[in-house]
């Protein structure tokens, strides 16, 4: 699929502008090392075997943990597909819209 | 009983066949169901926020919509193009050679036109599980959940075909 190149350096400068400006430098220095969870939700239109195969290709993921996640979405509502940078996160985010899929980031809480 | 079929070639295109002329004219409809301007619903599923926090969802919105856009444009363009120069016929019915290039666009227009449908009729889980009786449905949402069937079927065998969930 074509999916959009990670534009994260920017989007990252931007959704952590307003919030991070207000914290201190000790803070800002905790919140940034805490992980990021890219969350995919259910949505009852979007075939199974389209969301197995964006998971393989994003993440790169070997179909059964592809396939186990999309289970999870299919039963659970929402899977956590992905952990880690915010950048990173915010890249991968970007990518699960462009496949059309229902999808969030959200901090790991401390 | 269908024909449609979907044969794999060597360099990774695909030749979608056996496609009857209704199919054919549901997959000419792919570039104007896409090409009309959303309603809310429509750009709240095609777009969706991607952070609780309204600021940060409005900010990624300006951002990321355009060019989640430009790229649903691009697909819905390449599924016409190929519609107006591969369509050729194949016995009673119709085949089109979609380029390894191509397959990616195809399956992701026919994955937005679907999400675009359903909005559009308000068709959620209800609606597509296989246990509900679509009779019971007005004629316009049953029409748009058949059509959400046979555009589903299609990305399946597109998906399925070029081994991408393999």
């Amino acid at each position: 699929m074509t999916l959009l190149e990670p534009r994260s350096v920017l989007l990252l400068a931007v959704l952590g502008a307003t919030e991070v400006e207000k914290k201190t430098a000790a803070q800002e220095r905790t919140e940034l090392a805490l992980p990021w969870n890219v969350i995919v939700h259910d949505d009852p239109i979007t075939l199974m075997n389209y969301v197995t195969m964006v998971l393989q290709r994003i993440f790169g993921y070997p179909r059964p943990k592809a396939h186990a996640l999309m289970m999870t979405v299919h039963t659970a509502g929402r899977a956590v597909v992905w952990t880690g940078a915010r950048e990173t996160a915010e890249a991968y985010l970007v990518k699960l819209h462009g496949a059309l899929l229902l999808a969030t980031i959200e901090r790991v809480e401390a | 009983m269908t024909r449609i079929r979907v044969v794999r070639k060597r360099d990774g295109a695909l030749s979608l066949r056996g496609l009857p002329d209704p199919v054919v004219a549901l997959l000419q409809d792919v570039d104007a169901l896409l090409s009309a301007p959303p309603s809310p619903a429509v750009e709240r599923r095609l777009f969706p926020r991607p952070v609780d926090d309204d600021a940060q969802a409005a900010e990624w919105s300006r951002l990321v919509r355009p060019e989640l856009f430009a790229l649903l444009a691009s697909s819905r363009e390449v599924v016409a193009r190929d519609l107006a120069n591969r369509l050729e016929d194949d016995g009673d019915d119709h085949r089109v050679d979609i380029p390894a290039a191509h397959v990616a666009a195809w399956i992701h227009a026919l994955g937005a036109v679907r999400l675009a449908i359903a909005e559009r009729h308000g068709i959620g889980r209800t609606e597509m599980d296989p246990d509900t009786d679509r009779s019971d449905l007005p004629p316009a949402k049953r029409a748009a959940a058949s059509r959400i069937d046979v555009y589903g079927w299609l990305q399946a065998l597109l998906v399925d075909a070029q081994g991408g969930a393999g």
